[in-house]
């Protein structure tokens, strides 16, 4: 039987070395990949990822601020990586007129080209991935927003709606409305599409 | 609660009555429309793979989790243990040293007012009775000795007819300058 993430916050306190390490693992797709959809850059999602946790750490040993959500520890280390992320979004705004960086957050061994049996599916994935969260960015911030903490960090609508501090049926709405959009721009790009293949 | 966001929460396991909103979706085709749409982008959505951090930054995350661990030291679930019993002479010690404070206090407030009579009264007192106070007698000056040094140590000019007299000049200085002053003005204001 999996100890539960309070198990392991106990277990950590008390020296468990691993017992962190574990609780990393089984969030860790969860909180990056939440950050890699906020900010579009997998540079930056490591390091907010890293700063998430640098924070989460100090919390836990109550070197600042404190831990005491009993029961929620994923809703609030992502609490931690949302403020995180609209911090470094503000700053990036600030910075927008200077920076032209057009890196899209692959390294230079993600561009080479794999070999092996799968590679052809994998590509299709990420392809298709890449193609849905062109339309994801789209969205409209609150709409995006809801979008990535139901799908990518599995908080409930509940949880979501205590993060953002709105009512969950605002929640609820945000993501219904995000959903209705991203069909329509996915329709409309498979048309482009089609269009485009036909047309000479 | 509007059907349309009910189709929200059964489409992420949350919807409650799960029963009600399927019947309601057989008998309302713009329902279930809505939901074979929304399910469709949901399964796409899903299909995508997971992204994960790099595995160096993980490590570093661990890593610095162990050093805090270790520095702070392990946290016990458990109260704390209570602090060991106050000694009961404790206040009786406290109320002691304020009220020597205070005794100390008093005896040099009373030291300095006594050296101070003393000072003043020797004279009486040596009159009075004599021989009584032997050391602080002989110290002290007779009467005749006292009105002799009272007169040294104030400044000759310092005396009532020479105070007046300087007084008096000086009335005189002022009122003869007053004019002087206002005719220089006067003089400077003229064409």
């Amino acid at each position: 039987m999996q100890p539960t993430d309070e198990e392991l916050v106990t277990a950590y306190l008390n020296e468990d070395d691993g017992a962190f390490r574990r609780l990393v693992e089984r969030h860790q797709d969860r909180i990056f990949g939440y950050l890699m959809g906020m900010v579009k850059d997998r540079a930056v999602a490591n390091d907010l990822f890293q700063k998430t946790f640098e924070r989460v750490i100090k919390a836990m040993q109550g070197q600042r601020g404190s831990y005491d959500r009993q029961g929620q520890w994923l809703s609030w280390v992502m609490s931690i990586a949302r403020n995180a992320a609209i911090d470094h979004t503000r700053k990036q705004k600030k910075w927008a007129d200077v920076s032209q960086d057009e890196d899209d957050g692959r390294s230079f061994w993600d561009t080479l080209e794999d070999n092996s049996p799968y590679a052809d599916e994998q590509l299709h994935r990420a392809e298709q991935r890449e193609w849905l969260d062109e339309h994801i960015e789209q969205l409209a911030p609150e709409q995006k927003e809801v979008l990535l903490l139901r799908q990518e960090t599995d908080l409930t609508f509940r949880e979501i709606s205590e993060l953002q501090d709105v009512s969950i049926n605002t929640a609820l709405g945000r993501m219904r409305y995000a959903l209705k959009n991203l069909r329509k721009m996915m329709e409309a790009s498979d048309e482009t599409a089609l269009v485009g293949a036909i047309d000479p | 609660m509007d059907d349309r966001l009910h189709l929200i929460r059964y489409l992420y396991g949350e919807e409650e009555d799960e029963s009600a909103l399927a019947r309601r979706l057989s008998g309302d085709e713009d329902l279930y429309r809505e939901y074979e749409e929304l399910a469709a982008t949901k399964r796409a959505l899903d299909d995508r793979p997971a992204r994960r951090p790099d595995a160096a930054v993980v490590d570093q995350v661990v890593d610095e989790a162990r050093e805090a661990a270790h520095s702070s030291g392990p946290r016990s679930t458990s109260p704390a243990e209570d602090r060991p019993a106050r000694s009961p002479s404790r206040p009786w010690t406290r109320r002691l040293q304020t009220a020597g404070a205070a005794l100390a206090l008093l005896m040099v407030i009373g030291l300095g007012w006594w050296q101070g009579g003393g000072r003043s009264d020797g004279p009486v007192a040596d009159s009075a009775t004599p021989g009584a106070l032997d050391e602080p007698a002989r110290q002290a000056p007779t009467a005749a000795e006292t009105r002799t040094s009272s007169t040294d140590d104030v400044p000759a000019w310092d005396d009532g007819e020479e105070l007046v007299r300087i007084q008096r000049r000086i009335d005189r200085l002022q009122a003869r300058s007053a004019p002087d002053r206002w005719g220089a003005l006067q003089r400077v204001g003229r064409p």
